[in-house]
């Protein structure tokens, strides 16, 4: 882990003005990404209507309706504000994750948490389960099943003796493949082929489906989640080093792991209710981070949640204007840009997981 | 450390009053638009029982979560969106291809006795996003339930707070039976809204005398054993049952469908029921398409079913999914290729 040159970064002074360009970035993020889309809007429309919403300021005969009103302020802007939320969501529940089961390869979703979506979303839309709920009822079963299976992973991990990393990923891998089982069988026999495609969609990940209002739901939650695991720095680290030094320095790990992972869980969960599955957000995002301010989680949790609401805000940018007329799933974004540059990272520098 | 959290929790704290301010305009701004819609309701319900087939009128529809819905037209459409085959070949059927603003979601190209009217339409190739539905200020939407997913368009509620009407297909997956009935109600309602009702009859008129050709066909006669599936490439095998547009077609005709149930049937289950004749669904993107002859391979070289009526005898007949699914203005090609396979010496002989 010699990384001389980037040895400036590490020091905490410099942590603390890194954070405020990242947040300097993010916010001219939002206000740029906010000016591209589909339809045919001048920037500086798009600017008043924002100034109108926020600060009242300007003719309200005008910005306060109307279709380029709309456009902005119903359509636009939650999306890019949902995209920014599910960034610091998801990859500070990566870098967590990757904590708790101490493996690089974890995602958010690892523990199940995956495929218990895709339970939850298969049996909505093609069995109709939770119909009642409201337009989103899709996501809210797919939160539904990512949570009961991340607590019962938990509890399996727990059965027969105290959960550790490897005991946690194997309850994983188990419950992952009954859900998929579950899901395969709904398939099997609903045979609705518009509502496969449906599922895959939904699978992909999308921030299409943004509003306010669920944003009022998740803003907090994202808030209160990275707030929680920005204080946890220490256990985090101590993570990485294993249950044996752990509990020579007094620590024990299960307990917080426990907590953790319901924090983790709930707010992928939120994350999944909003916007579906946006795969390798919470897998690179950490690691892209750690290669510049090394392992110690003091830093890594809050630069790679500022980090992954740029690069989630950016991804959708590029979802709406790559294609002209219709928008990419925004999961496959996050792959095609963020895999080569993993890749190009990976190769160029001298990087470890730490631990 | 502490300095640096206690930054972080103002800043959180100035994003949240901010985020909190600018939902409260949210809704407000929401809500606004509901209050007066429900001032001008009494009003139209009071129109509603005056007259028939005058504005303001009231179209029963349904909302994304498959509940029924009525929607009120204060006047005749004026700016449309369309999308999907069968909503744009029904506007065009009807002869408002003026009112359209924009279309999208064409499976195979318009009937060729619309291609002209199509010409003039403003279509989307790629398909339209919910900004630019919105940048083209409609003030009537129609199109599948799937369109009005979370994803695409969102629910109707967002499009009615802003005076904007849908109206979903009924046989678009809103509801649980997929009937011809409903092909007929849409082209009705269709025709109602745009104050075009006898040509909607007239479509649909000419639908129902097609229909009636089949049980006269049938009569005095063994019903027909007949079967509408889908072939996969993995060699399964889909059945349209009582509840789809292909299997309440084949009863409307007077022909026996012998598996009521939609889902999978076996080839077993197929060549023990013995039907004498076979319908094979296709999705033909393309016209000349490969799906067309696999189509009717798969069944024909299936060696489990060559002891079936409709293989020994050579009944098997494609058809294509956009004329039993959705199917519109089509329903009338379907029928007709129905009529053809199940009673081939009366419909040559009338």
């Amino acid at each position: 882990m010699s990384m001389k040159d980037n040895n400036f970064i590490k020091s905490p002074k410099t942590i603390w003005g890194l954070s405020f360009i990242l947040l300097g970035i993010l916010f001219f993020s939002i206000l740029t990404a906010v000016t591209v889309g589909s339809a045919n809007i001048s920037v500086e429309q798009v600017y008043r209507v924002i100034i109108f919403q926020i600060f009242g300021i300007g003719n309200p005969e005008s910005l306060s309706k109307g279709a380029v009103h709309d456009i902005v302020w119903y359509i636009r802007l939650p999306r890019i504000v949902l995209a920014m939320l599910i960034g610091i969501c998801l990859s500070t529940s990566g870098v967590v994750m990757q904590a708790i089961v101490k493996n690089p390869l974890a995602d958010p979703y690892i523990l199940g948490l995956s495929s218990g979506a895709s339970l939850g979303a298969t049996a909505a839309i093609l069995l109709g389960i939770g119909a009642k709920l409201g337009g989103n009822y899709v996501g809210f079963c797919a939160f539904i099943g990512a949570f009961i299976t991340s607590i019962m992973v938990m509890i399996l991990a727990n059965i027969g003796g105290r959960a550790n990393s490897v005991r946690l990923l194997l309850s994983g891998m188990a419950l992952n493949a009954m859900c998929s089982a579950f899901s395969s069988f709904i398939v099997y026999f609903a045979d609705d082929a518009e509502g496969i495609r449906d599922i895959t969609f939904w699978l992909m990940g999308s921030v299409a489906g943004a509003k306010w209002k669920h944003i009022g739901l998740i803003f907090p939650v994202v808030i209160l989640g990275l707030t929680f695991f920005a204080t946890q720095f220490r256990t985090l680290n101590l993570m990485l080093l294993g249950d044996e030094v752990a509990v020579t320095l007094g620590k024990d790990l299960n307990r917080y792991r426990t907590i953790y992972l319901v924090a983790v869980s709930i707010l992928v969960g939120f994350s999944v209710y909003s916007s579906g599955m946006i795969g390798f957000v919470g897998l690179i995002i950490p690691h892209i981070v750690r290669m510049f301010t090394g392992t110690d989680h003091k830093k890594v949790v809050i630069i790679s949640s500022l980090v992954g609401g740029i690069f989630l805000v950016w991804a959708d940018v590029l979802s709406r204007v790559i294609i002209k007329g219709s928008e990419l799933p925004i999961g496959v974004i996050t792959s095609l840009v963020g895999a080569p540059f993993f890749v190009y990272l990976l190769a160029k520098r001298n990087y470890g997981f730490g631990g | 450390m502490k300095k640096f959290l206690s930054a972080l929790l103002v800043i959180c704290i100035a994003f949240s009053i901010v985020g909190c301010s600018t939902n409260d305009t949210a809704e407000n701004q929401e809500k606004n638009p509901t209050e007066s819609e429900n001032s001008t309701e009494s009003p139209i319900e009071a129109a509603k029982e005056e007259g028939n087939g005058k504005y303001p009128l009231t179209i029963e529809t349904y909302n994304y979560k498959k509940e029924n819905i009525e929607v009120t037209f204060e006047e005749k459409p004026k700016r449309v969106v369309t999308v999907y085959q069968n909503c744009i070949e029904t506007l065009l059927a009807l002869g408002v291809e003026d009112v359209i603003v924009g279309a999208a979601g064409l499976d195979h190209d318009v009937k060729d006795e619309y291609k002209e009217a199509f010409d003039t339409i403003n279509y989307y190739e790629k398909g339209m996003t919910k900004e630019e539905v919105m940048a083209l200020e409609p003030d009537f939407i129609i199109s599948w339930s799937s369109y009005f997913g979370e994803k695409k368009l969102g629910d109707v509620d967002f499009w009615h707070d802003r005076g904007i009407n849908t109206y979903i297909m009924n046989n678009s997956g809103i509801r649980a039976d997929r009937k011809l009935e409903h092909e007929y109600t849409d082209i009705l309602n269709l025709g109602k809204i745009f104050d075009k009702e006898d040509e909607a009859q007239q479509i649909v008129d000419e639908i129902k005398a097609e229909v009636a050709k089949g049980k006269k066909f049938a009569k005095g006669k063994e019903p027909v054993k007949a079967l509408v599936l889908q072939s996969r490439k993995d060699g399964t095998f889909r059945n349209y049952g009582q509840d789809s547009v292909g299997g309440d077609l084949i009863t409307e005709l007077g022909a026996d469908l012998v598996v009521k149930e939609s889902g999978n049937v076996t080839a077993e289950e197929i060549a023990s029921l013995n039907p004498d004749v076979i319908f094979t669904v296709y999705y033909s993107y393309y016209e000349a398409s490969v799906e067309y002859d696999d189509a009717i391979n798969r069944l024909k070289d299936h060696k489990g079913l060559s002891s079936v009526n409709a293989v020994k005898k050579d009944r098997i007949f494609p058809i294509k999914l956009g004329e039993v699914y959705c199917s519109g203005v089509r329903t009338m090609d379907g029928v007709k290729t129905m009529l053809k396979g199940l009673y081939p010496h009366e419909y040559e002989g009338q």
